[in-house]
């Protein structure tokens, strides 16, 4: 919660993220002078000159940032989230108008727009999200450990899901070696975000043997949180780091059961795909079901990479649509709905080895369209998972 | 006469008093760490409250509590605040958790506040005797335990607990309710934790119920003491004892200093305690010695029926036998002279119009001469104090 004792605070902070913009910007150093000049509070001063370089550079994130933030400190609120809106939409690639937009939104009392701009920004910036989501798992880990000490209880804690990156988001500021760096397009962004290659591949580390200390846990999270943006050699680190886990545990562990020991859980993965090969074709339809249930619930939550996930490589979309342009549409589809539930209902199933067929009736509706229609998916098994190849109505 | 001396002297060292009276308890030790940690929970610093927790279970290993807390921030991080219910095998266990709590923080936050910090007493407290240093007055209501010093006309707040009662709540009345009893007592003994099973810690300080009070009510039951916790836990949680009063093992440790096993450490269990002036209770007491006092001068005066007139006839047991013996024995008597020393009264919990006074009773008449100590239980019946016991 924003309040307004706050404010002074966040426009700090948004001026730290200023800073950052700074060296993206065309005119680097006359936009940190303007900067500096926001600091000291000359603020017609700073208006000035940041008009006269968009003059010349109308598009510089950087330059709009200022005047932002040059809006926010001579209390034209309006104004500013005029121009945060704007450079959320031709520079998503940059997380701090987004943020700055939701400190808006925050103030004013509608928390559920703020709410959707940062999670929007999440989903621009899936590896964001994917880092956010594995310190919400540590955090979780360490809260199960404490409870479990509180409670004296003895129920299993979950093992430790981790998503590993394998892959450097290139619009990541700083991912490239062209500097000043051009900002890329909108459209430009959505086609490289879709590539299936983004997508993060899930990791099951087994439950720690020695309960983690949380105190040490939280120190490195904040000392790396302070060093955090713009460090590639970091990023780069993490994802070697990762890649040996992988190598270790390839399968995805989903177990309800009590949390096994880290050692056996190695051994005995072979042997549990095994049983699950093996297992009647009750489980293996209600594995399905369970897959059209997430894939509506991806779509609900218009998480869009959680979505498309759940399609195969393979997948044939309608309308002879590339599989590229499909994605990108349904990209557009779902982000830029306010809200839309999916609900399916009534399946029937039909496996054949490793292809499947899923009859449902599908209830959808959005801020525009209701129906309920009887809709056919196609599945194939890869990897041990149910992918979607095929949509028909 | 003891009691108008020491009455006399009443006035002036409360007013004196007054002005040095209000006090502030400083927040150290256990629970000052864990209500300090949840202070910079509520200033969203997450890191230096994180730490501050950790600090808290390194040094108090068994704090269910601070593992608590703990959990409950991080999970608030993780936005998993659900997370909790996976681990609560035993849903009472987290309730009485979060009850323990609640009474530490309010303790905690409302100690500037707090009756207690205002100089207020609990009403029961009306006279103690100079061989009662300390009174003991346990709150069921907010778990918590005052250890106030006797200052022969007034009162102190040396220290406050955190303390668990009986499972089942207040009002003892039978064999193994898992009650606390709601009354008067006075500390009987003392048992080392040697011979005790561990789940009473380093000792107890045994309590003398059932009363006379609980006799004449037919309540049954024996065994509540005050004691420690067991090694597992730093503390229980509010409701987890038998009947007992139990409290951490570092704090029953501390509490021993203020305890005497020779019946001067009397324990008033409250359900919950009305908090008065120190003026007020200067008023109480006067009244309450102004009727003992008339009840000795009518003994001396050698009226036996004004004397009886004290007596309860519908509840004092055997009254018939009680009027014809004294009626019998003051026939012979040329005067009578009493002193009363040690003089302690103190209100009934949960019983707006009773009394306990207990004294020693210094007896001298032509025939006669006994010193005694006695304990009487006084009730307002029609206006009118009466004895409705005497032992």
């Amino acid at each position: 919660m924003v309040e307004p004792a706050d404010s002074l605070r966040w426009i700090s902070r948004a001026f730290l993220c200023a800073l950052f913009l700074v060296t993206l910007s065309v005119n680097a150093d006359q936009t940190e002078k303007i900067y500096a000049l926001i600091d000291q509070d000359k603020l017609s001063d700073a208006m000035q000159q940041t008009k006269s370089l968009l003059k010349e550079t109308p598009d510089d994130p950087s330059l709009l940032f200022a005047q932002a933030i040059i809006a926010e400190k001579s209390g034209s609120t309006e104004e500013a989230i005029r121009i945060y809106q704007g450079l959320t939409l031709s520079h998503p690639e940059l997380l701090e108008p987004f943020n700055n937009l939701a400190i808006h939104y925050a103030r004013a009392g509608d928390y559920k727009s703020a709410i959707s701009t940062l999670e929007l920004a999440m989903q621009v910036h899936p590896s964001v999200a994917t880092a956010y989501r594995n310190l919400t798992a540590i955090y979780e880990q360490l809260a199960s450990a404490a409870y479990r000490k509180a409670l004296d209880s003895n129920a299993p804690i979950q093992p430790l899901e981790l998503a590993a990156l394998d892959k450097i988001d290139p619009n990541t500021p700083g991912a490239t070696t062209d500097q000043p760096r051009l900002v890329a397009s909108v459209e430009n962004y959505l086609n490289e975000s879709l590539d299936p290659d983004q997508d993060t591949n899930k990791v099951v580390v087994p439950g720690p043997v020695v309960e983690p200390s949380a105190a040490s846990i939280a120190g490195s999270i904040q000392s790396v949180e302070t060093k955090q943006p713009e460090n590639p050699e970091v990023v780069a680190e993490v994802i070697e780091t990762r890649g040996a886990e992988t190598a270790e545990s390839p399968t995805k562990i989903e177990d309800e059961s009590p949390a096994p020991e880290p050692v056996i859980v190695a051994a005995v993965t072979p042997a549990a795909e095994a049983k699950q090969a093996a297992e009647d074709a009750t489980a293996q339809q209600q594995a399905l079901i369970d897959r059209v249930k997430s894939w509506a619930d991806a779509w609900s939550d218009r998480d869009v990479d959680r979505y498309l996930a759940h399609y195969s490589g393979d997948f044939e979309p309608r309308d002879n649509l590339s599989l590229e342009d499909w994605k990108k549409q349904r990209y557009g589809r779902l982000r830029w709905r306010e809200f839309i539930i999916v609900n399916p209902s009534k399946y029937s199933v039909s496996i054949t080895g490793d292809s499947a067929t899923v009859n449902f009736t599908q209830y959808y509706k959005s801020e525009r369209f209701e129906d309920t229609i009887r809709k056919t998916l196609k599945f194939q098994k890869e990897k041990g998972e149910w992918l979607i190849t095929k949509e028909l109505i | 006469m003891v009691v108008k001396m020491r009455f006399a002297n009443v006035l002036m060292v409360t007013l004196l008093s007054l002005a040095a009276h209000v006090q502030t308890l400083a927040e150290t030790g256990y629970e000052g760490e864990v209500i300090s940690s949840i202070d910079s929970i509520k200033k969203v610093d997450f890191n230096h409250s994180l730490q501050s927790l950790e600090n808290l279970v390194d040094k108090y290993p068994n704090s269910k509590l601070g593992y608590l807390v703990m959990g409950d921030l991080l999970a608030a991080r993780a936005g998993s605040m659900d997370l909790v219910e996976r681990y609560a095998d035993d849903p009472l266990q987290l309730a009485g958790l979060r009850d323990e709590l609640y009474f530490r923080w309010q303790t905690q936050r409302e100690r500037e506040r707090s009756p207690a910090a205002q100089g207020l007493l609990p009403a029961n407290l009306i006279a103690s005797s100079p061989t009662e240093r300390y009174v003991l007055a346990a709150d069921a209501s907010h778990s918590r335990l005052y250890v106030f010093e006797n200052t022969g006309t007034s009162y102190y707040l040396v220290k406050d607990y955190f303390m668990t009662i009986g499972k089942e709540g207040m009002g003892k009345n039978k064999e193994g309710d898992l009650r606390t009893p709601e009354g008067v007592y006075f500390v009987t003994s003392y048992l080392d934790g040697e011979g005790l099973p561990e789940r009473y810690g380093p000792g107890a300080f045994p309590i003398n119920y059932p009363n006379e009070y609980d006799k004449k009510l037919r309540r049954t039951g024996y065994g509540i003491w005050i004691h420690g916790t067991e090694p597992e836990n730093y503390n229980r949680v509010p409701l987890a004892s038998d009947g007992c009063l139990s409290l951490s093992n570092d704090e029953f440790l501390e509490i021993q200093q203020f305890i005497s096993t020779d019946g001067t450490t009397p324990v008033i269990i409250s359900s919950g305690f009305k908090w008065i002036a120190p003026e007020a209770k200067l008023g109480n007491s006067k009244s309450a010695l102004a009727v003992l006092e008339q009840w000795q001068s009518d003994w001396e005066s050698l009226n036996t029926s004004k004397y009886l007139n004290h007596y309860s006839p519908d509840q004092l047991d055997g009254f018939e036998q009680f009027a014809a013996h004294k009626y019998r024995v003051n026939k012979y008597k040329k005067f009578i002279e009493i002193d009363l020393n040690n003089v302690s009264i103190y209100g009934y919990p949960g019983k707006e119009n009773m009394m306990v006074v207990s004294f020693d009773q210094d007896y001298r008449s032509n025939n006669h001469r006994s010193v005694t100590q006695k304990r009487q239980y006084w009730k307002k019946q029609n206006g009118r104090w009466q004895i409705i016991f005497e032992g």
